[in-house]
């Protein structure tokens, strides 16, 4: 397919809703910019602008951080009952389910990821997380607590919900980072200002609107599109904003905390990885290079558990590297909208440059190619998966967070789980690592011995709404999913009663 | 064979003397009601270890209502951090007496004196960990949904008095598996140890008098399972029993457990 026609596949309802104005929504009204600004979203696979939308600056942010402040104190919201609050959190799943082909297209389009990969991935695991979060709703629960005091106590615990959140959230999973987002707060009963990432801001937008539709009350869940430095800074430092969550790099992570220092609001951060692999000679070796590939190719290799750094025994490392370089070759790139498409193209020019800056570095320091290496095409934001090999500890394309389809390729010569985990935590980061082997000692004695918040065995890049996810070290503060997700939109309040 | 020689040989101190092997109820050492005895047995050796007093059905009677007046009175007021103090207190004298204890294990049911030293850490474990769990029993303040402001919660509270009746294929860690739960929680305990092997709980006893444990909370009566374990099993002020031992006494134990 044509990458230049492509996004003339988009079905009549994605393209109705490309073609309407996207606005902000502020206390249930869509709105324009108080500055009238708008900004171009484009098409990854050719560098066209698709859509203009409303930028929202510090002004528009502190509207509707009032507009959230007032329905979290007064507002039909705070007086919604638990029970009601998960039965609107289902009926916004289901909106997402009935309209999952059309948001799935303009996610597609928007990010440049493969539109089955939207269909199969992004979006159950944009309704899935707002299904098991409506469970969640009903069983915020504190404690009763036996106190050893003399006299007689009754001293109890309520979980409440921390208030306004501001919420901030990455380009590469768009509309599943926003479900992920809102998904806790709203069970915990907080309300919300959410930024979109400004590279990927439409289907947040449409999100908005089947938030309407279910029901929520007006100022529940506010929706501003800007940039990073002007929208999300304001509200990282909204002094009215009680918390504020953030996905993205471990570099802006670090400004949101300093932005967050002013009044002291609650900070939970999901950042970067340079997550290892690691491949031992009893691992099924089928599985572990299908699974490895995946681990680093899977969103063009821009995921934050992204398995860059692929480790493996001397004995296996030739046959497994070359698995992984042979399926690199094979996966077709292309166009997001194409069906035919496995990997579509970086999310921007600067992600485009980002990673091929990389991949020139990497080469200037050594490392050799084994396959990939440049970009595909001149059009649009293409790379080739890429596989590199003969790298060193302290080349930047093992240290850093490349965020691009390329794996550095490392065989060990070593039967010492404390040395392997050793060189596996050999990295600021602590997001992920994924271990392929048969043998349960090692796969277990291996995973206390990671420093990282999720640790597969035998597969890489397993996610469900019940498992806790998130870092350790610079990977990040806070687990989302599960009831630490709860824990994070709630505060804990002891009340002790003296009973005479 | 020099190990049965080796046994032979021994005199384990709790052993020693004639006097009946009394059962404790209410924080004292008394007969059975009814005067009746069993002997229990070295199984390396088949030598007479003592003789012991035998309980059943009134003997069991008594100290429910032992436990009963326990768990109605000041043990009810204690404080979670003077469980947990007691517990850490048993816990200090089991460790103490560590290698008479498993000693005594070791020659009333045959288990080899390297098995039963080798559970130290596990059997002291137990007692530490639940110690900590004393203060650490929380209910829930429930997040409903009713119209209204209405405040829930729930309180975890001691289910009041414990039937325990344990096997005799490790006594003194079948002991603290009922009574360390038991004692976190504020419950109190009446413990029927296996007719095979009843010493080792019959010491322990001592040691928890030793520690502090009030008159009445835990009681220990020894005797058949026919007579003073189904009469526990199935005594009306009983509020919960805990079995350890085969398929079909625990079955036999549920029939007769009265309809609630």
């Amino acid at each position: 397919m044509d990458v230049a026609t492509a996004h003339t596949r988009l079905g009549n309802r994605a393209s109705a809703f490309l073609a309407g104005k996207h606005q902000l929504l502020i206390g249930g009204k869509w709105v324009d910019a108080k500055s009238g600004k708008r900004f171009d979203v484009f098409d990854p696979a050719t560098g066209q602008a698709i859509a203009a939308v409303a930028e929202a600056d510090a002004a528009d942010i502190d509207i509707a951080v009032k507009a959230a402040r007032e329905a979290f104190e007064t507002g039909p919201w705070s007086r919604t009952s638990p029970m009601d609050r998960g039965k609107l959190m289902w009926k916004l799943a289901d909106l997402l389910e009935q309209n999952a082909d059309e948001i799935a297209e303009i996610e597609s389009l928007d990010n440049g990821k493969p539109i089955r990969d939207a269909r199969n991935v992004d979006l159950p695991g944009s309704y899935e997380i707002l299904r098991y979060m409506a469970g969640w709703a009903t069983k915020i629960n504190g404690e009763t607590i036996t106190v050893s005091a003399p006299g007689n106590w009754h001293a109890y615990t309520l979980r409440e919900p921390v208030g306004v959140v501001g919420q901030i959230i990455p380009w590469n999973f768009p509309l599943m980072m926003a479900a992920w987002k809102i998904a806790p707060a709203l069970a915990a009963g907080c309300t919300i200002v959410l930024k979109p990432a400004e590279q990927t801001p439409l289907s947040a937008i449409r999100l908005g609107q089947l938030i309407q539709e279910a029901g929520f009350p007006d100022g529940v869940v506010n929706i501003l599109t800007g940039f990073g430095e002007t929208a999300g800074a304001a509200l990282a430092a909204h002094p009215d904003v009680d918390k504020v969550a953030f996905t993205g790099s471990t570099e802006v992570g670090k400004l949101i905390v300093q932005a967050a220092a002013g009044n002291l609001k609650k900070v939970s951060l999901e950042l970067g990885g340079k997550s290892p692999a690691i491949v031992f000679p009893d691992a099924d070796m089928e599985v572990a290079i299908a699974g490895t590939s995946s681990a680093i190719f899977f969103n063009m290799g821009q995921c934050c558990t992204a398995g860059s750094r692929l480790y493996a025994h001397k004995s296996v490392f030739d046959r497994l590297m070359q698995g992984v370089a042979d399926n690199a070759g094979k996966i077709k790139v292309g166009h997001g909208l194409d069906p035919e498409s496995q990997i579509g193209p970086l999310v921007s020019d600067e992600q485009f440059k980002r990673v091929t800056g990389y991949l020139a570095a990497g080469q200037q320091q050594g490392a050799r190619v084994v396959t990939g290496g440049s970009r595909v095409g001149d059009q649009g934001y293409f790379v080739q998966p890429t596989v590199l090999t003969d790298t060193n500890p302290d080349m930047s394309v093992i240290r850093e967070e490349i965020f691009g389809p390329v794996v550095c390729a490392i065989p060990f010569d070593d039967a010492d789980l404390d040395r392997i985990a050793r060189t596996a935590n050999d990295t600021s980061y602590g997001l992920a690592a994924s271990i392929w082997t048969r043998d349960l000692g090692i796969a277990h004695k291996l995973a206390r011995r990671i420093k990282a918040g999720t640790v597969w065995i035998n597969t890489h890049n397993f996610g469900d709404p019940a498992l806790p996810f998130g870092g350790y070290k610079q990977s990040g503060w806070g687990r989302e999913m599960g009831y630490e997700a709860i824990e994070l939109y709630t505060e804990v309040k002891a009340v002790a009663a003296a009973l005479g | 064979m020099a190990m049965p020689q080796a046994i032979e040989n021994y005199r384990h101190p709790f052993t020693v003397g004639t006097e009946v092997k009394r059962m404790l109820i209410n924080g004292e050492w008394v007969r059975a009601a009814s005067g009746k005895t069993f002997e229990s047995k070295n199984p390396a050796t088949g030598e007479v270890l003592a003789v012991v007093a035998e309980g059943d059905k009134e003997d069991i009677d008594r100290a429910v209502a032992a436990a009963r007046r326990a768990f109605d009175g000041p043990w009810s007021k204690w404080k979670p951090y003077e469980r947990q103090a007691l517990l850490l207190k048993i816990a200090e004298l089991v460790e103490k007496n560590y290698d008479e204890l498993s000693r005594l294990d070791t020659i009333d049911m045959g288990a080899p004196v390297a098995r039963t030293l080798g559970t130290k850490q596990r059997v002291l474990g137990m007692l530490r960990w639940y110690s900590g769990m004393a203060t650490s029993i929380h209910g829930e303040t429930i997040n409903n949904s009713l119209p209204g402001e209405i405040f829930s919660y729930t309180l975890k509270e001691p289910v009041g008095v414990v039937g325990a009746i344990i096997p005799w294929n490790g006594p003194l860690g079948a002991c603290i598996w009922k009574i360390g739960p038991a004692l976190a929680t504020g419950c109190t305990v009446v413990l029927k140890p296996a007719e095979e092997a009843p010493l080792t709980p019959l010491r322990l006893g001592e040691i928890l008098m030793d520690a502090g444990v009030p008159p009445g909370v835990v009681n220990i009566v020894p005797g058949y399972g026919e007579t003073a374990g189904a009469a526990l099993a199935e005594h009306p002020d009983v509020d919960k029993v805990a079995f350890t031992g085969s398929h079909s006494p625990a079955s036999r134990s549920s029939a007769r457990r009265p309809a609630t």
